[in-house]
C-alpha cells in the first residue's frame, strides 16, 4: 500500500538522471565516490540482472558440432535470453530513468527463462533475474525518494538534505550497505528485504509441488552406483564384471574349464586356478606352454581326449585343440581339403569372392571386386567389426546368400558385399566396433551385448569374414560338411571366433539384450 | 514492489504447469558429464551416429549422438555432480507410470549407454548422412536408424541433451550431496 504511494511520484521524470545526486564536495575516497555512483542508479538490480544472464548463458550452452539442424528456436533462446539480460542490466545502470521499462523486460525474460533456457538455469538464473528486475523497477533516485519519505514519514530535514547517505551514517550503516543490496536508506532497505524475502518464499512455494530440497538425497530413490564405473572403456579388462559380455569369449569358459580339466592336481578354489594353471603349463610340453596365458592347461594326457570330444567346437575346447593341432600338422588331406573348400566357396559366391588362407588355419573371405548385383536401397559407410561367440542360425538355415554391389561413402562410390538373408538369427556374445572420423582422429563406438537377435526379413551385409579354423582335422570335417551340401558361408559364420566385417544389417525387429555401448577414441 | 506480485504469481503458475507436464520446457545441458537413467524409454524416429561435444575446458571429445523424434520416458532420473565436491543436482520426473515424461526432437550426446533395446525397422551401418531423422551426421561415418526404439532399464552417461519440447511431469529437482542416478 505504501508501495503504491511511493511508486506514483517515482513515475514522473527525475532530475537525478542528468545530475546524479547533488553531491556535496565531502566524499573524497574512492569508496565514497563509488557509493555515490551506486546510489544514483539501480545498481543491485542491474548487477543481479547481469549475473542472471551469465548464469543462464553457462547453463544453457549447447556445444555439439554437427548441430546446424538442431539449432532451432531452443538454441537461439539459450543464447539470446542471457545476452538480453546482461544488456538490460547494463542499460538500467547507465539509463536509470528507464528503469521501469528495463526492469519489467528483465522480469519477463527472467520468468520466461524457466521455460526457455534449461529450467531458468536450474532456477538460479531465473531467481537472480527476477530479484534484479524487481529491484530495478522499484528503485528510485535519492531526491525523489527523500521527498516521498519526508512527506510520509517524519524524517529530519538534515537527513533528507544529506543526499549521500554514506558520510554521516558511515559507522552504523556501511556494514549493511556493503552486504545487502539495499543501501539507499534504512527504511527502504527494510522494505526491500521484506520484498526479497517474499519473492524467495513464494518462489520456493511455487515450486512447492516440485519441492526444491536442499537436502541430502535419500539413497533409496537413487539407483545404486555400479561397482566399477568405466564410461570410456579404459578399464575394460579390470572392470569386466560378470554381467558384461566379454569381447572375446576365451576368459569365461576357461575359468569354468580350469578346475574341471586339472581337477586331479588343482586342490585350490577358483581364485587360485590361474596360478595353478601356470604351474601346469610349465609342466606341459612346449606347445602347451603357450596356452598358459589362457589359464587353460591341458596336460598331455588330456589333450587327445579333448580333441576327440570337441566335435561341436565349444569355445574353450576350440582353443585347446587349436594349440594341440599345431603338433600334428601337414596331413596331405588338409591341402586337398583347402582346395575343396576354396572351390566350394567359389561355387557358392561366384567369381567375385576372394578366398585366402593365412596363418596356420586362417581362412579369409573378402569381396574386393565390383561385380555383384546392384542394390541401391541403403547407402553404407565404413564397415564395423563384428565378433560373436557363435552365430545361431535357424534350423531352416539361410534363405539366401548373394553378392550385391551397394553404394558406399568410403573407398569409392560402390563396393561388393555379401548379403545374407535369414528369417531369424541370434548373435550371442555380440561385439561390434564401429568407426567414425572425428576431425582426423579415429573414433567410434564399441557395443557389446549378451545377445543380439534379428528377425523378420533380416539381412546382413558383410564385406569380409575371417575365421580361425580350430585345427587341421577340421579341414576334413569342413570338406565333408560342404560335400554333404552345407553352405560354406553358413559354416564359416557359425565358427567360433569368426570376425566379420559388417557393413550393415537390417531387419524388421531387432533386440539388443543387456547391451552396453561406449565411445572409443584413439 | 508492485512488480513482485504478478511476477511471483506467474512463476508459481508456470512452475505448477511444468510440474504437471502441461507447460513444456526446452532443455539444454552441456559441458559436463551427467547421468540419465530411466526404467523405460519408448521412442519413434531414432538415429545414432558419431559426433563430438566440447567439455568445460573446450576440449572436444567424441560422443555418440542419438536423435529421437518423439520419446516417452518412464521414471526419469538425471544427475550432475560437481567434480571433486559432495555437491550435485538430482532431477527426477515421470514417476507416475500413467504420466510419463515426453520429449520431442530429443538429441543426446552420450559416451556410454546401457540397457536392453528393441528396434523396429532397423538399419545398421548406413552412412551417417543418410539416416532418416531430421538431424544427421557427417558423410562416411557408421550410423544406424530405426522407426521405433524401446530401451528397458536405460543407463546413460551424456555430455549434452537438448529437446525442443520437454514435458517433465512430476518434476522433482533437488540439490544433492553428489549422489547420482546410478
Amino acid at each position: 500500500m505504501s508501495d503504491e504511494n511511493t511508486s506514483i511520484p517515482e513515475a514522473s521524470p527525475e532530475p537525478s538522471a542528468s545530475s546524479p545526486a547533488p553531491t556535496p564536495e565531502v566524499p573524497a575516497t574512492r569508496r565514497q565516490r563509488f557509493a555515490a555512483w551506486r546510489a544514483a542508479r539501480p545498481f543491485w538490480g542491474g548487477t543481479l540482472a547481469i549475473l542472471s544472464g551469465v548464469v543462464l548463458w553457462f547453463s544453457g550452452r549447447l556445444q555439439i558440432d554437427n548441430f546446424e539442424i538442431q539449432l532451432g528456436i531452443e538454441g537461439m533462446q539459450s543464447t539470446l535470453l542471457p545476452v538480453a539480460l546482461v544488456l538490460l542490466g547494463v542499460l538500467v545502470m547507465t539509463q536509470p530513468q528507464f528503469r521501469v521499462f528495463y526492469g519489467v523486460i528483465t522480469l519477463a525474460i527472467a520468468v520466461y527463462s524457466l521455460l526457455g533456457v534449461n529450467l531458468g538455469g536450474f532456477g538460479v538464473g531465473m531467481i537472480l533475474g527476477v530479484v534484479g528486475g524487481i529491484l530495478a523497477v522499484s528503485w528510485m533516485p535519492r531526491s525523489a525518494e527523500a521527498e516521498g519519505t519526508a512527506s510520509s514519514t517524519d524524517e529530519t530535514p538534515a537527513a533528507a538534505s544529506a543526499a549521500v547517505p554514506a558520510d554521516p551514517r558511515d559507522g552504523q550503516d556501511v556494514s549493511l550497505a556493503e552486504i545487502l543490496p539495499f543501501d539507499d536508506e534504512p527504511a527502504r532497505g527494510g522494505r526491500h528485504v521484506a520484498v526479497v524475502a517474499a519473492v524467495a518464499v513464494l518462489a520456493v512455494a511455487g515450486t512447492g509441488t516440485t519441492a526444491v530440497e536442499a537436502a541430502a538425497a535419500p539413497a533409496a530413490q537413487v539407483r545404486t552406483a555400479s561397482d566399477c564405473w568405466d564410461p570410456l572403456g579404459w578399464l575394460e579388462w579390470a572392470c569386466g564384471s560378470d554381467d558384461e559380455a566379454e569381447p572375446t569369449p576365451s576368459p569365461s569358459p576357461s575359468a569354468t574349464d580350469g578346475p574341471g580339466d586339472s581337477g586331479g592336481t588343482d586342490d585350490g578354489d577358483d581364485a587360485t586356478a590361474g596360478s595353478d594353471a601356470g604351474v601346469a603349463g610349465g609342466d606341459a610340453s612346449a606347445d602347451d606352454a603357450t596356452a598358459g596365458e589362457d589359464a587353460d592347461p591341458p596336460t598331455p594326457g588330456q589333450a587327445p581326449e579333448d580333441a576327440a570330444t570337441d566335435e561341436d567346437a565349444t569355445d574353450a575346447d576350440g582353443k585347446d585343440s587349436d594349440k594341440d593341432g599345431k603338433a600334428e600338422e601337414d596331413t596331405p588331406a588338409e591341402e586337398q581339403a583347402q582346395d575343396d573348400v576354396e572351390k566350394e566357396f567359389k561355387l557358392e559366391l561366384g567369381p567375385c569372392a576372394r578366398i585366402t588362407f593365412g596363418g596356420e588355419y586362417d581362412i579369409n573371405v573378402s569381396l574386393p571386386g565390383d561385380c555383384g548385383k546392384r542394390e541401391d536401397a541403403n547407402v553404407f559407410s565404413i564397415d564395423g567389426e563384428l565378433e560373436t561367440r557363435d552365430l545361431q542360425l535357424p534350423l531352416t538355415g539361410i534363405n539366401g546368400i548373394d553378392v550385391v554391389n551397394v553404394p558406399v561413402t568410403n573407398d569409392g562410390p560402390r563396393r561388393d558385399a555379401l548379403r545374407i538373408d535369414v528369417d531369424y538369427v541370434k548373435v550371442p556374445g555380440f561385439w561390434l566396433k564401429t568407426y567414425a572420423d572425428n576431425n582426423g582422429k579415429v573414433g567410434g563406438t564399441l557395443t557389446d551385448a549378451d545377445y543380439v537377435s534379428m528377425e523378420g526379413d533380416a539381412q546382413m551385409y558383410i564385406s569380409s569374414i575371417h575365421a580361425d579354423l580350430p585345427d587341421g582335422d577340421d579341414w576334413a570335417e569342413l570338406g565333408e560338411k560342404i560335400a554333404a551340401g552345407a553352405s560354406p558361408v553358413e559354416i564359416l559364420l557359425g565358427l567360433t571366433d569368426a570376425r566379420i566385417g559388417l557393413m550393415g544389417a537390417t531387419s524388421d525387429k531387432q533386440v539388443w539384450s543387456g547391451f552396453r555401448e561406449q565411445v572409443w577414441e584413439e | 514492489m508492485l512488480a513482485a506480485v504478478p511476477t511471483v504469481a506467474v512463476i508459481g503458475v508456470l512452475m505448477g504447469g511444468v510440474a504437471q507436464g502441461a507447460v513444456p520446457v526446452s532443455m539444454a545441458i552441456s559441458g559436463q558429464q551427467f547421468k540419465i537413467a530411466a526404467d523405460k524409454l519408448d521412442g519413434t524416429g531414432f538415429s545414432q551416429y558419431a559426433g563430438e561435444s566440447k567439455d568445460a575446458d573446450g576440449k572436444s571429445r567424441p560422443v555418440a549422438i542419438a536423435n529421437i523424434k518423439d520419446a516417452t520416458l518412464h521414471n526419469l532420473c538425471q544427475s550432475v555432480k560437481v567434480p571433486g565436491m559432495p555437491l550435485g543436482l538430482l532431477i527426477s520426473a515421470g514417476t507416475n507410470p500413467k504420466n510419463p515424461v515426453k520429449a520431442t526432437d530429443l538429441q543426446i550426446g552420450m559416451s556410454d549407454l546401457r540397457g536392453t533395446a528393441q528396434f523396429n525397422q532397423i538399419r545398421i551401418g548406413v552412412d551417417a548422412s543418410t539416416v532418416k531423422t531430421k538431424a544427421h551426421g557427417s558423410k562416411g561415418d557408421f550410423a544406424m536408424d530405426s522407426d521405433a526404439i524401446t530401451i528397458d532399464d536405460l543407463k546413460q552417461v551424456s555430455t549434452s541433451t537438448s529437446a525442443a519440447v520437454f514435458k517433465l511431469t512430476d518434476l522433482h529437482l533437488k540439490i544433492s550431496d553428489g549422489t547420482e542416478c546410478f
